[in-house]
């Protein structure tokens, strides 16, 4: 679909345009213009600000770039509920009323699809309903809203198991960064743990010691993490949200992230210092003072 | 620099355990930066390679669209295709026609994309075995049964071989077809399609035989594929179709991709915000090791001072040290991220929809330089702090405190 403005300036490409009986419970109306005679159309916020048009503006619209052209008055501008695979989309998203649609694309009274509103508490379960419309042998396919849902569900399946499969490599990162971090401790700790134990400190006290560090460095850091992924949540949703003019969240920390986040790493920390404190109880202690 | 070198690798010889954590935790941190420098480019690469791979170095396109959107045709296909054939440097512009249709075949029709081409001997997919199309445009003269070109997915999928028949219908239902009869066609060749769906069923018939088949009048064409003698000539021939006819776009391989680039901003971004983290992380790493390891020598280093290291060789040797764990990192860093790129491959290319020749991440040239530049850079940066810091060791109270430790 093509769509220009009065002046032909401006040309819109690759438009996405969907014919509605009437304004659907996903748009939201941001400003309405007075009834006209011309065929009025609805134009989504993101359109109207590339276009540089506003409600009550005449624009002209067709199915190709060769036409044919018709002018249309911009009825209403609203802002469109995305879904996450729509927020990069950058095409025009404008609605018309679906015999204005078929008028303007030749189609006579074709549509893509019909969608049925099933009455409530009616006998026919949604999935009967389906299957007897697809039985008709009309070449038509019904899907209940839960079949669809599944069907288009299986694009996100993948990426949560991406998001988890990554995350999965950042525990492990984070894990290395422990163990290292508790290593190099223990090494420092050495003379430390060599008086200690020359003073009489049993091995339990030592590795209680040192289990206490790690789970100190541990809970540190898990504060200090909740407190940059809250920053960092916000610097993305701040920056997201406007490269592409959407209310929708990109980035949630919740209470269930943080308690995982805490308690693998307080396991991972308390497994590092309990590796150190073997590494630094296996030595003798006057060769940990370098005697 | 041979000193402060050999002193930098002494150093991190010296406890092999500690150097071998740190590694470790830079391979997976660096693993993680070159995954995600393949996955910033690696549909757009993994698309172009297909894109070169078939040989056409310019598509015409109705305009704002991508090749076969439902309902896009250009009005004069076969007059601006003969037309572009014309021009100095075309070797062939071809018009196609791609449209969904479906195979009757034991009683239910099956929906398949089918690609019309004028005949046979295009290049526009890549003949596997049997014979092409017929060169003559209407390959059922003579009585014969109209040609088609099938994929692999049809043999494998429904068992159909060369020299079998097809009834090729424009609809979905008898009922719904009483415009354009269905059409019996013979099976004379299987090709590679290069962009198939993992399931999709395609199929070249002659584009005579489709506009019989839909009843479509002659002309139209959802693309034109242009193959140049000189592929460098592109951009002059793009500009001058888009002269021609305003209401086409002509792309080159580029300009194709550009067009694909909005629909890829979520890998770019994603790739971006973990690309960040991995070197954020890398830098810390090395920044806490090298630091830490820089205060336990102290006394050592007071004592090259001493010896006559000016400050700036010091300085020289703890950020060498720092670009050292970056270099040695390295082989780990490419071995995890390419075993871990191909699993996280495998798990997008589960997404429905998906062409089976693309991947999403793409060793390349550019993203290799791209890695060994950022985490040497990341090495090297990580080294300043606490090259500063062994620098401004005082020598005199430093050695002092150590024959008093």
């Amino acid at each position: 679909m093509i769509l220009r403005t009065p002046a032909a300036a401006a040309v819109l490409l690759g438009g996405l345009l969907a014919a509605v009986a009437a304004a659907g419970p996903h748009a939201v109306p941001i400003r309405a213009a007075p009834a006209s005679p011309l065929p009025d159309v609805a134009v989504s916020d993101r359109t109207a600000k590339a276009l540089g048009v506003a409600a009550g503006d005449l624009v002209e619209i067709a199915p190709t770039a060769a036409g044919p052209w018709r002018r249309v008055r911009i009825a209403q501008v609203y802002r469109p509920l995305l879904y996450p695979t729509e927020v990069a989309d950058r095409d025009a998203d404008i609605r018309l009323h679906l015999p204005d649609l078929q008028a303007l694309t030749g189609t006579g009274d074709a549509a893509d699809s019909i969608v049925i509103r099933l009455r409530r508490g009616g006998e026919a379960p949604a999935a009967q309903v389906a299957a007897d419309v697809t039985a008709m042998g009309l070449g038509l396919r019904a899907y209940t809203s839960a079949d669809l849902a599944r069907r288009n569900s299986a694009s996100f399946e993948v990426v949560a198991r991406f998001h988890r499969a990554i995350g999965a490599i950042a525990v492990l990162a984070g894990s290395v960064f422990l163990v290292t971090i508790m290593t190099l401790r223990g090494e420092e700790m050495r003379r430390e743990v060599g008086t200690m134990r020359l003073v009489g400190l049993g091995g339990r006290t030592v590795a209680a010691a040192v289990l206490t560090i790690a789970a100190a460095v541990a809970g540190a850091g898990s504060a200090a993490g909740v407190g940059l992924a809250y920053v960092l949540s916000f610097l993305i949703n701040g920056y997201y949200r406007r490269v592409f003019d959407t209310n929708l969240v990109f980035s949630r920390v919740t209470w269930g992230l943080i308690a995982d986040a805490a308690a693998l790493s307080m396991v991972l920390g308390l497994a590092a210092g309990g590796l150190t404190a073997w590494r630094l109880l296996r030595r003798r202690p006057l060769d940990q003072l370098g005697r | 620099m041979r000193a402060p070198a050999f002193l930098a690798l002494r150093t991190l010889g010296r406890n092999p355990i500690r150097t071998v954590l740190v590694l470790l935790g830079l391979a997976v941190t660096g693993a993680l930066l070159l995954d995600m420098t393949m996955l910033a480019h690696g549909l757009e690469t993994s698309l172009g390679g297909v894109l070169s791979r078939v040989g056409f170095a310019v598509r015409v396109v109705p305009k704002g669209t991508l090749p076969f959107v439902p309902g896009a045709m250009i009005p004069d296909g076969d007059g601006l295709a003969a037309a572009i054939a014309a021009q100095p440097g075309v070797t062939a512009a071809v018009p196609v026609v791609g449209t969904n249709i479906f195979v009757a075949r034991r009683g239910r029709r099956t929906p398949a994309f089918v690609f019309a081409v004028p005949a046979g001997g295009t290049g526009a997919y890549g003949l596997l075995e049997g014979r092409d199309l017929p060169p003559a445009a209407g390959s059922g003269a003579g009585g014969r049964l109209p040609a088609v070109v099938v994929n692999p997915n049809m043999v494998r999928l429904d068992g159909v071989r060369i020299g079998d028949t097809l009834v090729l219908a424009a609809g979905p239902s008898r009922g719904l077809a009483p415009v354009a009869a269905p059409r019996t066609f013979r099976v004379t060749g299987v090709a590679d399609f290069y962009i198939d769906l993992a399931t999709q069923r395609s199929m070249a018939i002659a584009t005579a035989d489709l506009r019989a088949l839909e009843g479509r009048p002659s002309g139209a064409a959802s693309l034109i594929l242009v193959r140049l003698g000189d592929p460098s000539r592109a951009g002059a021939l793009t500009r001058w179709i888009g002269a021609r006819d305003p209401r086409v776009d002509a792309l080159s391989i580029a300009d194709f991709l550009g067009r694909l680039q909005t629909r890829l901003t979520y890998f770019n971004q994603f790739s971006l915000v973990l690309g960040s983290l991995s070197v954020a992380v890398s830098f810390l790493l090395i920044t806490a090791i090298v630091a830490l390891s820089v205060s336990e020598r102290l006394g050592e280093i007071a004592m090259l001072r001493a010896i006559g290291f000016t400050r700036a060789r010091i300085a020289a040797l703890v950020v060498l040290e720092g670009s050292a764990l970056g270099v040695a990192s390295l082989p780990g860093t490419f071995a995890l991220g390419l075993v871990i790129a191909g699993y996280l491959d495998t798990i997008l290319r589960g997404a429905p929809g998906l062409p089976v020749d693309l991947h999403f991440f793409v060793l390349t040239p550019g993203a290799a330089a791209r890695t060994v530049a950022l985490v040497l850079g990341t090495g090297t940066v990580a080294g300043v702090y606490p090259a500063a810091v062994a620098s401004r060791t005082p020598v005199a109270a430093t050695l002092h405190a150590e024959v008093l430790s």
